[in-house]
């Protein structure tokens, strides 16, 4: 269908366009070389090669488009839950590097939940429930005790992946017979190629995506979000105006748990409908760097996980010219790349302030 | 409101350190307990198997000295690296990169060499190979400020899909279906004392721990590493020099992961193989993972790392007795590990601060 081709090459024109306006966005808050305003161009013309190369690559290969952006989007998802947690946790000062552990954890307490009371939906709410428990347990030790941050969450990683090992154990490759139902949005789902990107799926999906906004305004236009950002850049100057950090650090890291939880939870309920050990196969840890990539903005971790998405959904139209484990690469090989081209653009990316820095009033 | 009370220590006390570690272990073990119990196990029954399985026996001893090999490895590399703040955690891909260089080597080198130079350059491969993936960090790190914690993480992932091309591959041996390579020529593999324990690569791990215990503590460069991970930004205004201190530490931890990898293939395996990372049950149960506990449970000194990668490595050989006789989950050593290194974490506070419980004073 040519029309689908000609839609899809604008939608990733339109991606693009978008890219350089979130680069405009930084630039006023980052120092930017002028010699970067010449390279939009530069941006422009290669997300159009881009999109028209992959369009026709489809055209010659007999992919649909539509169905291709259906499944980007389905695992864009639960990359999109965990960047959004992640970011909340880091713009207020606390990284946490266990992600890993708390979506295999919470996508092992799902299936559980979902089989103990034989409904998709309380699966749902236990994985969230578990990741969120798993990130107290953390904030405990990285807020109060003033742990260092990078080997609790490493140590958080290896327990949940124990831990979803041991729970999990006995629905292993067990088929969950609860499904969320997908539910098309009336009209919007009839709109050619993006009906099937956007308007197709099950609600969490949509949950997902809406988050996205809600998210960016909370922490760039309202009172919560200004104290959550000072609370990251400076915790001293938070404390003296009256703002308790530590309470707010608690609350956004338990956050990006229970967002965590809850992607894990997307992974075994809504994706796959079973549970494996190790299947969350280090999307925890994409999780980490799109946060980066995101450049800790809300709107950046949509256009993130929707391009690892993507990217993991080309991976089976490529079979037939490479070799499926060098494609298993891609993923992790274009977030590297991403973010290496990300940071040569930028120079330094302005992480918050107090990342990885406790707090203590002395 | 009741809070704690904390005040600064003038020296960090040894003694409370090694409580620290004590209880950590006590309490990883007492949450693995509770699992354990949730999961319809007898919990004694279930350590004093562990504990008989990993050190009760000359076998079973035999079996943890082999696995302390690479974690010793690792573990001591590790801990020079996060001495100096550079959170290496790539262990796992610098490992596997480590084997398939060694691998390499040994088996599609065009010319003939005799064993014991082959056997060498297998090591130095693996070092190289674990070296310059780590190198390559650390070099992204300074130069463009990319977060090492995500670029070594990002490559574990890479490399072992590499492995597993290889493996079903080009590299995968003729006429059998398996992911492994064809085995490596007699002369090229490693002796052995008490059938499993490949000693070279342990004397290896021995010297290196020596070398690093007297650079870490005599040297100048040593003192400066110590300094820069107290304090890198007045580090760096005392004129040390932030590239040449993470390019070091990483060369040196990523090429010992290299040669562990090595050690793995020639000394055990024989042969290049899915697992042989260690990572065989799980995999987060790769010595390279696992070597982040050692190095903590370490202290992050050499001497620590040693024992703690011998402690370590009973408890990776009970729970595999435990999974294959008793049907326990490999993954409670995963857990118990993970709340090993939690643990320590949170005690840290304990070695900086003396803690009081009391009433905080109201704003």
């Amino acid at each position: 269908m040519i029309i689908e081709e000609i839609i899809f090459v604008l939608a990733v024109f339109a991606l693009g366009l978008s890219l350089m306006a979130f680069v405009d966005a930084f630039r006023a808050k980052t120092q930017v070389p002028t010699w970067l305003k010449r390279k939009k161009i530069l941006i422009l013309i290669i997300s159009l090669a881009a999109a028209v190369l992959l369009a026709s690559y489809f055209e010659l290969s007999g992919t649909k488009t539509g169905p291709f952006l259906n499944m980007a989007m389905v695992f864009a998802t639960p990359l999109l839950f965990g960047t959004l947690g992640e970011i909340y946790a880091e713009r207020s000062g606390v990284a946490n590097l266990g992600i890993e552990g708390m979506m295999s954890t919470g996508a092992a307490a799902a299936i559980i939940g979902a089989f103990a009371a034989g409904s998709a939906w309380v699966g749902i709410a236990v994985g969230m429930i578990s990741g969120a428990l798993l990130a107290f347990v953390f904030a405990i030790v990285v807020i109060h005790f003033r742990g260092m941050q990078v080997p609790a969450g490493l140590g958080l990683f290896i327990f949940g992946l124990g831990l979803s090992g041991i729970i999990g154990l006995a629905h292993t490759g067990e088929k969950l017979p609860y499904v969320l139902p997908t539910t098309p949005i009336p009209i919007l789902k009839d709109i050619p190629v993006l009906g099937d990107f956007l308007f197709k799926h099950v609600p969490l999906v949509y949950f997902a995506l809406a988050l996205v906004p809600i998210m960016w305004f909370i922490l760039f236009k309202t009172r919560v979000g200004l104290i959550i950002r000072t609370v990251g850049e400076n915790p001293a100057a938070a404390d003296s105006a009256g703002i308790n950090v530590y309470r707010t650090r608690y609350l956004c890291v338990i956050l990006g748990g229970a967002l965590a939880g809850l992607g894990g939870a997307f992974i075994s309920i809504a994706w796959m409908g079973y549970w494996l050990e190790g299947m969350t196969a280090g999307w925890g840890w994409l999780v980490i760097a799109l946060t980066i990539f995101a450049i800790w903005n809300p709107l950046g971790a949509l256009f993130g996980s929707l391009l690892f998405g993507g990217v993991h959904a080309l991976e089976p139209q490529l079979q037939h010219l490479v070799s499926p484990y060098l494609l298993a690469m891609f993923p992790y090989l274009v977030t590297l790349v991403a973010l290496i081209v990300l940071l040569l653009f930028y120079r330094r990316l302005r992480a918050p302030s107090a990342l990885l820095e406790p707090y203590t009033r002395e | 409101m009741l809070g704690l009370k904390t005040e600064k220590r003038a020296v960090p006390s040894p003694w409370v350190e090694l409580g620290i570690l004590g209880l950590s272990v006590v309490i990883a073990l007492l949450v693995g307990a509770i699992l354990l119990l949730m999961q319809g196990f007898n919990p004694l029954h279930t350590y004093s198997t562990l504990f008989s399985g990993a050190f009760g026996s000359f076998s079973a001893l035999a079996k943890t000295l082999t696995k302390t090999i690479p974690l010793l490895l690792i573990g001591v590399g590790l801990a020079l690296a996060f001495k100096a703040k550079a959170w290496n955690i790539g262990a796992p891909g610098q490992m596997i990169i480590g084997a398939i260089a060694g691998t390499g080597v040994a088996l599609f080198l065009p010319f003939n060499l005799p064993a014991p130079v082959h056997v060498a350059l297998m090591f130095i491969a693996g070092f190289a190979a674990g070296a310059g993936l780590a190198a390559l960090c650390a070099f992204l790190n300074c130069k463009i400020g990319l977060d090492m914690v995500i670029s070594t993480l990002l490559l574990n992932y890479i490399v072992l899909k590499l492995l597993w091309y290889l493996l079903f591959g080009p590299w995968q041996a003729p006429g059998v279906g398996f992911p492994y390579t064809t085995a490596l020529p007699d002369s090229l593999q490693l002796s052995t004392i008490a059938e499993t324990i490949h000693y070279p690569t342990l004397i290896i791990g021995i010297i290196a721990v020596i070398l690093i215990h007297i650079f870490v503590s005599r040297t100048k460069q040593g003192y400066e590493i110590r300094v820069f991970g107290e304090n890198p930004k007045a580090a760096e205004y005392a004129g040390i020099s932030r590239f040449k201190i993470t390019m070091l530490v990483m060369i040196v931890s990523g090429g010992l992961a290299g040669i562990a990898g090595v050690g793995e293939v020639a000394g055990v395996h024989h042969m290049l193989k899915l697992g042989v990372d260690g990572s065989g049950m799980a995999y987060v149960s790769s010595f390279g993972y696992t070597a982040i506990i050692v190095a903590w449970l370490g202290r992050r000194s050499a001497l620590g790392s040693a024992l703690a990668a011998f402690f370590i490595a009973g408890i990776l050989v009970g729970g595999y007795g435990l999974q294959t006789v008793e049907g326990i989950p490999y993954a409670m050593v995963s857990a118990i590990l993970g709340l090993i290194l939690i643990g320590l974490t949170a005690g840290m506070i304990l070695t900086r601060y003396k803690i009081s419980f009391g009433r905080r004073r109201s704003k």
